[in-house]
């Protein structure tokens, strides 16, 4: 797992944001694996930016931001559990299981962003319009489907595959294995 | 090869990620993942990639342009019209404490539309970074000499720090900041939003909808593009527009004001274009002010701001325009604060004369009367330019204008009477303006050759009593014919010591009275005064009343900017 120390001080702000910069995409995958859900996650790693930064003079220099910060969304996630109803509710035993194994993942973030960079260049270029579509257009579902003509299950159908597709190619260039049952 | 097992999570999954996953859909998703490790990794993957996409095309990464953080003021303009669906927040009580937390997890966000979803985590971590604006200004710096708007037009406009340097009707303006030192300049932001500035003001076009205002005024009309919003933001507060016409300005000290002319804008407490945890929302005529130390309250400041009609008439002043020149002149003039009746005789609706005092605004309207058997009523007439209009007085008709009795109008202290008045014949003239009541002490009265009176021929009369003998009936020295005759500007100040005549401007008397009454109730009257029957024969230009004494200086401005 990363190690993001500072030099024996505690963090100044400006140290605390550039912890939070470098490692938003971790903090806000780990609270996606918790609650499967983009909206409830967005709503989720507001609270943890917030707490973040509420606690920032408790976060010891020398320590693992990482992990301390993953900590801190176990909790918000459990929290916002309480006080909303998710979207997707899974079970606490189930939340408490993928936020340990989330956790104990080894592969180092950077190296994700750069394989999977990597994948969306060699998507096909109609793959690519949908991603592009959805993640850098930020449109909704039923607009892309308004503008493709496709129903709504049939660019689900296309993100799953095109999501499939990503994942096992990120996997194979981290040197995992594919699964299948 | 994809297995069906692969196929089918897939779709689960992606429609969890949406919301859109069916009840049955989510029972086998638990237990796929409460029973399988593979279950699970192939989901962690999987969420791990959703959240890849949306981190590398936040970063705009996705093709391969650079990691630095930067922001679609296209997409900001989206949001805030999502934050319409946020429930505005009432405003606290002065009384209530003021969170001082730079950040509070409590705090009302407003929530980002789906529209978003890219933008999610940089908006989450900007809840945090956006409160700091150094920090804000590395992550979302405007961008740098984009074409937004273009100047329409200026008068007497000095520009500092404008890109381009000279600035003509027609330029092209660049997103940056700049400011206007002197003068007015109406710009139009290609989004179609019109603004007009008032020098001196300092500010910052971020983007065809967003403006930053260091201080000074800018007057937003906006309803050519009422399917877009347009933002002002300052220091410390965010103008929202919602289809509507309003001014925004920043004094010395760095509080914010807005004023709503037309339709509706959300005045948000900070500049934070993202959060914000007060917000006063505000209709036609209400105003409101957010101070430095983030109260947020209601203030009226209509007066404070040049809008569209005064800037087209300073416009056409500068082109030349007697009667624009005058008229410009006036929209200064009735933004005093010591002004409290000024008629115009520009409007006139019905029987109802309108008063243009800003302060006064919506009060003192004078209602035209008549005492005669007929019931003729004035009319207006041809002004000092064809352009203008004034009311006609026939002392036959004993026609007067009413304005019932308020203790704001029952002045006995500091006073200024101006009036512009046109006599046609050496047998017009008379009671011009009087404050009183029938057989009641007169507060102040102004006579023009007033000769229906007797003893007031050929001189401007100033009267203020308690008690009714001639001693308290004051004069100017006999006027020439040339000065009754035609239009002429007449002005009597009084600071209780001495009473100043002035003619056009030009001092001609001032007459030692010493008066301490206090102020009795009484009804302003122009006109013919029924209570006394003195009439009066003539041609009202423009009236105004003044709680305090105006030096020669201002008499001699308000007779240049409006002399025919």
């Amino acid at each position: 797992m990363e190690n993001n120390n500072l030099n024996n001080t505690n963090p100044n702000d400006t140290a605390i944001v550039n912890l939070l910069t470098k490692n938003h995409y971790r903090i806000y995958a780990f609270i996606i694996s918790l609650v499967a859900n983009h909206s409830d996650a967005d709503d989720i790693m507001q609270e943890v930016s917030t707490v973040i930064w509420n606690k920032r003079v408790s976060y010891m220099a020398g320590t693992d931001f990482v992990s301390w910060a993953l900590t801190i969304a176990k909790f918000q996630v459990l929290k916002y559990r309480k006080k909303k109803k998710l979207v997707i509710p899974l079970d606490d035993e189930i939340i408490e299981t993928l936020a340990e194994e989330s956790q104990s993942r080894t592969v180092d973030v950077q190296s994700r962003i750069d394989a999977l960079k990597k994948c969306v260049g060699k998507l096909s270029p109609e793959q690519r319009k949908f991603v592009e579509l959805k993640y850098q257009d930020g449109l909704a579902t039923q607009i892309i489907s308004d503008r493709t003509g496709l129903s709504v299950y049939q660019i689900y159908r296309r993100f799953a595959s095109i999501h499939g597709s990503l994942l096992r190619c990120v996997r194979r260039s981290l040197g995992f294995q594919e699964i299948s049952q | 090869m994809k297995s069906e097992f692969e196929n089918k999570l897939n779709i689960i999954l992606f429609k969890a990620i949406e919301g859109a996953i069916a009840p049955e859909e989510l029972k086998q998703l638990q237990q796929m993942l409460k029973e399988s490790k593979l279950a699970r990794e192939y989901y962690l993957d999987f969420l791990e990639v959703h959240a890849g996409l949306n981190h590398v095309a936040g970063s705009c990464e996705l093709d391969g342009q650079g990691t630095e953080f930067s922001i679609d003021y296209q997409i900001l303009d989206e949001l805030l019209n999502d934050s319409q669906l946020s429930p505005s927040v009432e405003i606290e009580t002065q009384e209530e404490a003021i969170e001082k937390d730079l950040v509070r997890a409590e705090v009302l966000v407003p929530k980002p539309s789906r529209f978003f979803r890219i933008y999610s985590q940089l908006v989450s971590v900007a809840a945090v970074f956006l409160l700091i604006f150094v920090v804000y200004s590395n992550l979302f710096p405007p961008e740098l000499y984009v074409p937004v708007a273009t100047v329409n037009f200026q008068v007497d406009a000095e520009w500092e720090r404008a890109v381009p340097v000279e600035l003509k009707d027609g330029s092209i303006l660049y997103t940056g900041p700049m400011s206007l030192k002197k003068g007015l300049a109406e710009i139009v932001l290609n989004n179609g939003a019109e603004v007009i500035l008032e020098g001196p003001c300092e500010f910052t076009l971020e983007s065809d909808s967003l403006l930053f205002l260091e201080s000074g005024s800018i007057v937003a009309n906006i309803d050519k593009v009422p399917d877009k919003r347009f933002v002002v933001r300052t220091e410390t507060a965010t103008v929202v527009d919602y289809g509507t016409e309003f001014g925004v300005n920043v004094d010395r000290n760095g509080n914010t004001s807005t004023q709503v002319f037309k339709g509706t804008v959300e005045l948000r407490k900070g500049s934070d274009l993202l959060k914000y945890d007060k917000s006063l929302r505000l209709e036609k005529d209400q105003g409101g002010k957010v101070t430095t130390d983030g109260n947020v309250l209601s203030h009226n400041n209509t007066y404070a701001f040049v809008r569209k009609d005064q800037f087209e008439a300073e416009i056409k002043a500068a082109k030349g325009s007697a009667y624009y020149k005058w008229k410009a002149y006036s929209y200064q003039l009735r933004k005093r604060d010591d002004l409290l009746v000024y008629y115009t005789f520009e409007n006139l609706e019905g029987e109802m004369l309108d008063n243009s005092a800003w302060v006064t605004k919506d009060k003192y309207q004078g209602k035209l009367m008549s005492s005669s058997s007929t019931g003729k009523l004035s009319g207006l007439v041809e002004g000092r330019w064809p352009e203008k209009q004034a009311l006609e007085f026939d002392s036959k008709e004993q026609q007067y204008v009413l304005i019932d009795s308020d203790k704001a109008l029952n002045i006995s202290d500091n006073i200024t009477l101006a009036v512009w008045v046109k006599l046609d014949t050496l047998e017009d003239g008379g009671h011009i303006l009087s404050n009183r009541l029938e057989d009641s002490p007169v507060n102040y009265q102004l006579g023009y050759n007033q000769h229906h009176d007797g003893g007031a021929n050929s001189k401007i009369q100033f009267v203020r009593y308690k008690v009714n003998i001639p001693e308290n009936r004051k004069y100017s020295g006999t006027l020439p014919e040339n000065d009754i005759l035609g239009w002429h500007f007449i002005t009597v100040t009084h600071d209780n010591k001495k009473i100043k005549f002035y003619l056009d401007a030009k001092l001609i008397d001032t007459v030692d009275y010493i008066y301490n009454g206090a102020s009795s109730e009484g009804d302003l009257v122009m006109g013919t005064d029924r209570t006394t029957n003195e009439m009066f024969d003539g041609v009202l230009g423009e009236l105004a009343v003044f709680n305090s004494v105006l030096d020669s200086s201002e008499i001699e401005e308000m007779y240049i900017n409006g002399m025919p």
